[in-house]
């Protein structure tokens, strides 16, 4: 076999052409971005920084420029609205400002609002502000504010209202606690000072105008109200209106006790006084008895319906230690007063013997002597001294318009009784009649004004000055203290109220000789007018003091001269008018 | 230890920027070894690809030595025009050097891109280092702005 041609192979391979790899590229990429990341971070933290200088910036402008309190309160009492700077939607720093201003205006109105709401309350609880007209001040306060700015920012607005409605209701409940514990205390106490009042007052007064529960005729009166169930009454009625203040049920339970205490107190005072409130003692005793048999008046026995059987029986017992100790106290006061009368009977005895004797040497030191004596005893042997004085026919020495103020126990007596000038009077005489309620409060302040005035020295000399310038003596009172020289002593007395008067005016400088010259002859010239009337009437009688004394010793009612018909009344006028010392009647003794 | 802290801060900054640098300027060492490897391996194939057309070649002209052997052998004026011989001949050459061509294209194409790969290597060795030292300066900015601030605080952020 022919061997075949060789062919030539083809190679399979077609143009081969090598990849690229582009790391340049890569490497451009991955550093860009890395690069980028830096920078990001370097603008960022720049910008930051920017961001943070204009949002300062802006807050310092903001908060500079914001309303103030004094704004605030303008635009609240104009109505008009509060601009604010910046802005919400502008830049940064726009945003800044106004975030700001308003921080700074929240917070002015806030502190304005909190203000207005804290002043409304101190006077709201100085005025005692009802909590309603209280709830709508604070109300109508935050609206107030609120409405300055509500078209401005009305979230803000309701985010304010929110706020301060919080501090005003902690405000109002604060105020309406305090209010509510106000008030009730003011009741409570107004229901204490009522309570009292009942119990001392209105409870006494019921107890002892007590109605018993029997009636007159010993049986159940079905009338009329005993007085046990008219203190039920009460006692239910206090009780309700203690409910009703708000009072706890103790404090209830303790004024009812009270209550109760006090009308079982009351009963047996009452009680205790029906036995012991005597001088007597045969009616005390007696009194006593009838206690214990039961024959008692109505409002004791009402009063003994009030007690229970065991404070009934110790009213009863107390009833009867008291008498017992009344009586003993008694015997014990007549004891000792029977000793000390026969001490001072003895005292006196003795004394005034002396001074007798030493009248009878030396008569004057004597009369004195026993002047004092009497004086000394006079209180404590008043019966044995006016027995002596009587017998003895020794008139009581007592300054009347003078009293003798060294002696603290004489006293003035011509302001309680002008006419019994020969009486004297103590102090304790004074404080006797005050308490008998013989002596107004007036006279007896003008009584003690007086006597006190009296220790004064140059005081007593200005009263001796004006009793000469008045035509006054001590005996004229002691012997003649007839009616005819009322108006001089009315008329001292003027003087002398008119010194006090003016003496009280000067306390410390009052000079009482100087002011009694300066003005005892006004007082004067009072008796004067009075005088001259008198002088006046006596210079008209038209008939002589022979024909006057005729008429007055006669027993004819009248007798008819030449001059006119004369009556015995007229002439014992006109012969009181003659005989008058202060008139001039001369006239009728030439005749 | 707070008073430390500025110092630790500054001496981090300082660290962090160093290490940047070092680490772009080991990339672009990296790149440009890469950039020289490439260069090498783009002769390299070209040789490569050289002795495969030489290779080839040698196949072409025993192919045609074989042929003319035979035509002789068998009575065949092997270097006649026109006959089978010649005819097996030319086209043995004519495949012969389209792939001497094609070898000594791919020579030409990998010197070529090799070259062109080494340059991409070079460029991005310095793309590593343009990159990697402005980001180490702006993180040095940043961290320097940073402490600045820490440390004196401006007026406006009081």
């Amino acid at each position: 076999m022919a061997e075949r041609n060789v062919l030539y192979q083809r190679n399979p391979r077609s143009l081969n052409i090598p990849t690229l790899d582009y790391a340049n590229a890569r490497a451009i990429a991955q550093g860009s971005a890395q690069l980028n990341q830096s920078l990001n971070r370097l603008t960022n933290f720049i910008s930051q920084k920017n961001a943070n200088v204009a949002k300062t910036k802006g807050t310092e402008y903001g908060a500079a420029n914001a309303p103030t309190i004094d704004q605030i309160n303008d635009a609240l009492k104009t109505g008009k609205e509060l601009e604010f700077p910046g802005s919400k939607t502008g830049s940064l720093f726009d945003r800044a400002v106004n975030a700001a201003a308003m921080e700074v205006f929240s917070s002015n109105l806030e502190t304005a609002a909190r203000s207005q709401i804290t002043q409304k309350a101190v006077t709201a609880e100085q005025n005692n502000i009802p909590i309603t007209e209280m709830r709508n001040s604070l109300d109508a306060i935050i609206q107030g504010y609120a409405d300055s700015f509500d078209e401005s920012d009305a979230g803000f607005a309701q985010r304010f209202k929110a706020r301060m409605g919080i501090v005003a209701n902690a405000e109002y409940k604060t105020y309406a606690g305090q209010h509510q514990t106000k008030m009730e205390k003011e009741i409570q106490a107004s229901f204490v000072a009522g309570f009292k009042i009942t119990l001392d007052d209105e409870l006494l007064k019921v107890i002892t105008n007590g109605i018993s529960v029997e009636g007159l005729d010993g049986a159940p009166d079905t009338t009329t109200a005993a007085t046990k169930e008219i203190i039920q009454g009460m006692k239910a009625q206090l009780s309700q209106s203690m409910v009703r203040i708000g009072f706890a049920a103790p404090a209830i339970e303790k004024y009812l006790n009270i209550f109760d205490a006090k009308v079982k107190e009351h009963a047996e005072n009452i009680i205790q006084s029906f036995i012991v409130d005597t001088d007597n003692i045969v009616e005390a005793t007696t009194k006593s008895q009838r206690l214990l048999n039961g024959n008692i008046p109505d409002n004791i026995k009402s009063a003994l319906e009030l007690l229970g059987p065991d404070e009934l029986q110790n009213a009863r017992e107390l009833a009867e230690k008291s008498l017992n100790l009344f009586m003993e106290e008694e015997k014990d006061h007549l004891e000792a007063r029977k000793i000390l009368d026969e001490t001072n009977n003895r005292s006196f005895t003795r004394e005034i013997g002396a001074a007798l004797l030493l009248q009878a040497n030396n008569y004057e030191e004597g009369k004195a002597e026993i002047m004092r004596v009497l004086q000394d005893y006079e209180k404590a042997l008043p019966f044995e001294v006016a027995e002596f004085r009587e017998k003895n026919n020794i008139i009581r020495i007592g300054a009347i318009v003078m009293p003798n103020i060294s002696d603290e126990t004489v006293m003035a007596g011509f302001t309680l009784d002008l006419f019994s000038a020969t009486q004297k009077y103590t102090v304790q005489n004074v404080l006797d009649a005050k308490e008998d309620g013989n002596l107004s409060q007036l006279d007896f302040e003008d009584i003690i004004t007086k006597y006190a005035a009296r220790a004064d020295k140059n005081y007593e000399n200005a009263l001796s000055y004006g009793k000469l310038k008045f035509g006054l003596n001590d005996n004229m009172f002691i012997l003649a203290p007839g009616p005819d020289n009322a108006k001089r002593i009315n008329a001292m007395n003027e003087f002398e109220s008119a010194m006090i008067d003016a003496r009280e005016l000067q306390p410390t400088d009052f000079n009482a000789m100087q002011w009694a010259r300066a003005n005892a002859q006004t007082y004067v010239d009072m008796i004067k007018g009075d005088s001259d009337k008198k002088q006046q009437k006596l210079d008209n009688i038209k008939f002589t003091k022979d024909q006057i004394d005729q008429v007055v010793s006669g027993n004819a009612n009248s007798v008819t001269f030449e001059e006119g018909k004369l009556t015995k009344i007229e002439a014992m006028e006109f012969q009181r008018l003659i005989n008058n010392p202060d008139l001039d009647a001369s006239r009728f003794e030439n005749e | 230890m707070a008073a430390i802290l500025p110092f630790l801060q500054v001496a981090g900054t300082a660290f962090s920027f160093i290490s940047k640098i070092s680490s772009a300027n080991a990339q672009a060492r990296q790149n440009e070894a890469k950039a020289y490897e490439a260069g090498i391996k783009g002769r390299t194939d070209a040789v490569a690809y050289r002795e495969e057309g030489i290779q080839k070649l040698k196949e072409m002209r025993r192919a045609m030595s074989a042929n003319i052997a035979r035509g002789s052998a068998g009575g065949l004026d092997p270097f006649a025009a026109g006959e089978t011989i010649d005819l097996l001949n030319l086209n043995n050459l004519s495949e012969g050097g389209q792939d001497w061509k094609l070898a000594r294209n791919n020579a030409e194409m990998a010197i070529l891109m090799g070259n062109r790969q080494s340059m991409i290597y070079q460029d991005a060795a310095a793309s590593n280092r343009t990159y990697g030292y402005l980001g180490a300066v702006a993180d040095l900015s940043t961290s320097t702005a940073t402490i600045i601030e820490n440390r004196y605080p401006t007026e406006s952020t009081t």
